[in-house]
């Protein structure tokens, strides 16, 4: 048997067990462990303890997760972001279609510091989905603002994905981050601009707040209300950004931070109970063991498939296709977006990245640009019908009235405009690259 | 006749983005031919089987038969371990060599690595390091007082608290972002060679030579029991064909280290060095440290005795040879019990 | 009777997750705390030198210690999409097999391996490479511990899936009588 053969034999077995509804963590363990066992003997296995522990346990870089993640549960639990929200819906709600911006700005807020398309598609949706459809808006652009939104976060940084991924590459994690301001912001504002424009043509789609309800508080209070609101915890996100950026504060210690100031908000605004607390503390607990044992899992599920000579094998048949450079950058980022429907992120950066990166090397492109690609062409991949897993998180809440049609439908322009997007950023890498190259030369 | 492809995995301490990694495809490929294909050994850069600090107990267990290494990062399963990558004041890259083929470090090394039973081959030696960059002035041990500097090694550390210096830890990745961001003021890496590939040419001032590294070593690791399942031939085609990779990656690096220097001069960097009563209160701290260092452990005793003493033995020699002599001859020794 | 055992059994396990989860949840809170020593000490130049490494120890311990709080609450990323059109017999049967050829097998060996990796650090005190060199030994425990703790929740998940089959085959025959 071909070394291309077990390769994609070991993938085939992931991808049937994943579906089969296994945990994908105990997937990739366990198809690693037979795999090895028969094919490596088992010796071999001594070398998944060494990978756990100095790899993902001694991995500082991934401190940077659980603190996030700590954080934003912080904000979510402790209800600051239920205030962040209605605060932004009074202040901009009275325009036509500001609510669903509103929607994508405390989307932006929010997942950025989750990070993780499940958790930031369900907090988004059970926050504000049912609210949105209360106020009139259609379900179809509802559910497509709420997932465009959702996954949204995973590319504008600070993202666990991001950083993740810039560690994994070997490259400087701020250079990952400062890539990514741009292509994040841009589709962002495309977004936004398509909702506001979209409201515009047909206000029945996405009606302003009434008049009644605003006409309750005056505009003092309601600009008051926005700057606690909105302006503080926004100041909070720029503001740990702005630490990594400058250098002031390594990821970890940014979302320590972070999280230090979170629970402090949480004091200052007078939401803090022991219940949430707890609520938080295992919320954390769950959502950072669920991330990190993946990467266990699939750390010992890589570390034999590449043991076996798996990834060569890969990049020899891909390279030998006689593609050219840009023919083979497209093989990859579709088998990407592929890849991307069924495995969740964590488990796609240890699938694709020993076999990628190397082919990216040799074709000569930018790295810092490469990877930000990759994690474009990821959101995508959440999105994408039939398969998004963006998609199954919103169906999975069963909000009331809404039919997977009406997912697909909506989801739909969101797509359109982030492949635009894509198309823009592979044909100019520099505009990926200009934020990095300002900030670190 | 019947021959047997023998399959290896060989696991390496460096990524496969860095310079070093190239000279293992190089070994690799000269075993092969020399054996006529029958010793076949794949190449995993770190972080593909094992993280770098694995590599140690990969071949040490077998679970790969052989390593490229670098000992200071064994330093915490046997502190002696520490004086076989790069030492402060001791070893230069001529002076490593002649030790390990002629003065006994072959065997002192094989019998501390043997304990984990492996078997050590030098692999490359590169020669003293550029010294200490940093974007702001300086030029002497004092300037130093207060900065925080990136420098690797235990030893140097002990020194740099003597000095009043902070030793930051960096990544190789993150030290030119480290340095702009000021989360380090200065960096002592490796050869121009190596620091120019850094991007550290846009650092305005060097402070050397580096007493910190006047030489640092590679080397290859085999576990034992798979070394001994070897027919006769392969364990000669190995020994040989490491032997010549080693004469090849320590003159390129010191070939590198020579040409690199003038892009740095060209850049306008402005060297300096160390008085010699600079280096004297370094030696005294670095003595100090590997005196206690040898009381605590017999291993660690036996090898940097073995080393001082070369330098002792050399020091007539090494003075006559002046001014074409290779290295340096210390001000002063570490007064260690054994030292002859 | 035997039913009333395994369940009783797979109550136990589960309450044990639950408490392990409960209790190393809180580990967040010293490793916010450490981070925040470690970002003051080093912005004030007087850097400590454990922070950075008793951080990383915090944050492992943290994410291993509640994987089988997270098994037992199903927060490992899975997906049901195409099970869940399945009789809960069939997927109580294919939630069996994944168990026993994928589960086992890689928690057993991460069980085995994981003492031994910690027995080896344990046995000559390996002290880390650091400054700090605190012993190893402690934060290497975490791995089998962790393993431990999945292992349980994994029985007690199986023992479910077997009740499950059980009961259902129950009602089926009641239904022909
Ligand atoms: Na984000
Ligand atoms: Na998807």
């Amino acid at each position: 048997m071909s070394l291309t053969v077990i390769a994609l034999l070991m993938i085939l077995v992931v991808i049937v067990f994943f579906f089969l509804g296994h945990p994908l963590a105990f997937v990739l363990g366990g198809v690693g462990t037979i795999f090895g066992f028969f094919l490596m003997g088992s010796t071999f296995f001594s070398t998944f303890m060494d990978r756990i522990f100095v790899g993902v346990m001694g991995n500082f870089t991934l401190v940077a997760i659980t603190l996030f993640i700590f954080m934003g549960n912080l904000l979510t639990i402790s209800g600051i972001a239920d205030r962040l929200f209605e605060s932004m819906r009074y202040f901009i709600g009275s325009i036509r279609g500001g609510l669903g911006i509103t929607v994508l700005a405390v989307c932006i807020i929010l997942s950025a510091c989750i990070g993780i398309v499940g958790a930031s598609v369900v907090t988004v949706g059970l926050l504000t989905g049912p609210m949105l459809l209360r106020y009139g808006y259609q379900k179809e652009l509802t559910m497509g603002i709420v997932a465009a939104g959702g996954t949204l976060g995973l590319i504008i940084p600070p993202s666990i994905m991001l950083i993740v991924m810039g560690d994994q590459a070997g490259l400087p994690v701020s250079n990952v981050l400062a890539g990514a301001i741009v292509p994040g912001f841009f589709i962002a504002v495309l977004y936004m601009l398509y909702v506001r424009i979209r409201c515009g043509l047909h206000p029945e789609l996405g009606p302003p707040i009434p008049a009644e309800e605003i006409s309750l508080m005056t505009f003092g209070e309601r600009l008051m209300d926005f700057i606690v609101y909105s302006l503080l915890p926004l100041a909070l996100i720029v503001g740990v950004m702005g630490a990594i950026f400058f250098g002031l504060a390594s990821p970890p210690q940014a979302a320590g931070i972070g999280a230090t100031i979170a629970f402090l908000l949480v004091i200052l605004y007078r939401r803090f109970n022991w219940q949430d607390f707890l609520a938080c503390l295992y919320q954390t607990a769950k959502a950072s063991t669920m991330v990190l044992i993946i990467m266990v899992g699939a750390s010992c599920f890589t570390g034999i498939f590449l043991g076996l000579g798996g990834g060569k094998a890969i990049v020899e048949t891909l390279t030998s296709l006689g593609l050219s450079k840009w023919g083979l950058y497209f093989v990859m980022m579709i088998s990407l977006i592929i890849l991307g429907c069924f495995i969740d992120w964590v488990g796609l950066i240890f699938l694709t990245f020993p076999i990628f990166l190397p082919i990216a090397r040799l074709m000569g492109f930018d790295m810092v640009w490469f990877v930000v690609m990759m994690a474009l062409y990821l959101q995508v991949s959440f999105l994408a019908p039939p398969f998004g897993y963006a998609l199954f998180y919103l169906a999975g809440m069963k909000i009331e009235g809404i039919k997977w049609g009406h997912i697909y439908r909506g989801v739909l322009p969101f797509l359109i405009l982030q492949v635009i997007a894509l198309l823009i950023f592979t044909s100019f890498p520099d505009l990926v690259l200009f934020v990095p190259t300002v900030l670190y030369g | 006749a019947f021959t047997q492809t023998i399959k290896w995995r060989l696991v390496s301490v460096w990524p496969a983005y860095s310079a070093i990694f190239q000279s293992q495809t190089r070994l690799v490929k000269s075993i092969y031919e020399l054996s006529g294909g029958r010793m076949q050994i794949s190449v995993h850069p770190a972080g593909e089987l094992v993280p770098s600090l694995a590599v140690f107990d990969t071949v040490s267990k077998g679970a790969a038969e052989m390593g490229v290494d670098y000992a200071n990062y064994w330093a915490n399963k046997n502190s002696a371990f520490d004086l076989l990558g790069s030492f402060p004041l001791l070893l230069s890259q001529m002076d490593y060599l002649n030790w390990y083929y002629h003065a006994g470090g072959k065997e002192l090394a094989n019998e501390l690595y043997g304990k984990f039973n492996m078997l050590y081959f030098v692999n490359g030696v590169t020669p003293v390091a550029s010294g200490i960059r940093s974007g702001m002035p300086i030029r002497s041990l004092a300037d130093l007082k207060g900065k925080k500097i990136r420098m690797s090694g235990k030893a140097a550390g002990y020194v740099l608290q003597k000095i009043g210096a902070v030793p930051v830890m960096t990544a190789p990745t993150e030290v030119k972002q480290a340095l702009q961001t000021g989360a380090i003021d200065a960096v002592s890496f490796n050869t121009p060679s190596i620091d120019w590939s850094m991007g550290l040419g846009d650092l305005k001032y060097c402070i050397g030579s580096a007493w910190n590294q006047p030489s640092s070593s590679g080397g290859v690791i085999i576990n034992k029991d798979a070394w001994n399942t070897l027919p006769p031939d392969l364990k000669k085609i190995i020994e040989v064909a490491i032997s010549e990779n080693n004469l090849n990656m320590s003159t390129l690096a010191s070939w590198n280290a020579l040409t690199y220097t003038p892009r740095f001069k060209e850049k306008g960097v402005v060297n300096s060095k160390f008085t010699e009563k600079d280096l004297k209160q370094i030696e005294e701290w670095t003595w100090e440290y590997v005196i206690e260092e040898a009381k605590k452990n017999p291993d660690y005793d036996k090898i940097v005795t073995s080393m001082v003493q070369y330098l002792k033995d050399y020091h007539d020699s090494r003075e006559l040879e002046e001014p074409y002599a290779q290295g340096r001859n210390s001000i002063t020794l570490p007064k260690l019990p054994h030292l002859k | 009777m035997g039913g009333d055992f395994l369940i009783k059994f797979s109550n136990l396990l589960d309450n044990i997750n639950e408490w392990t989860g409960r209790i190393f949840s809180w580990l967040v809170v010293p490793l916010m705390i450490i981070i925040i020593i470690e970002f003051i000490t080093r912005t004030l130049n007087v850097p400590t030198h454990w922070t950075f490494e008793a951080s990383n120890f915090v944050f492992g311990a943290h994410f291993m210690l509640v994987a089988g709080y997270g098994l037992l609450y199903g927060s490992h990323v899975r997906i049901d999409l195409f099970t869940s059109t399945l009789s809960q017999k069939a997927q109580a049967i294919i939630s069996i097999i994944c168990y026993l050829f994928l589960f086992f097998p890689f928690v057993l060996i991460w069980l085995y391996y994981g003492w031994g990796f910690f027995y080896s650090s344990w046995s000559v005190a390996e002290e880390s490479l650091s400054l700090w060199a605190p012993v190893l030994y402690p934060i290497k425990f975490v791995i089998p511990v962790a393993a431990f703790f999945l292992l349980l929740q994994g029985i007690s998940e199986v023992i479910k899936s077997i009740v499950t089959i059980r009961i259902l085959s129950e009602l089926s025959e009641e239904v022909f009588e």
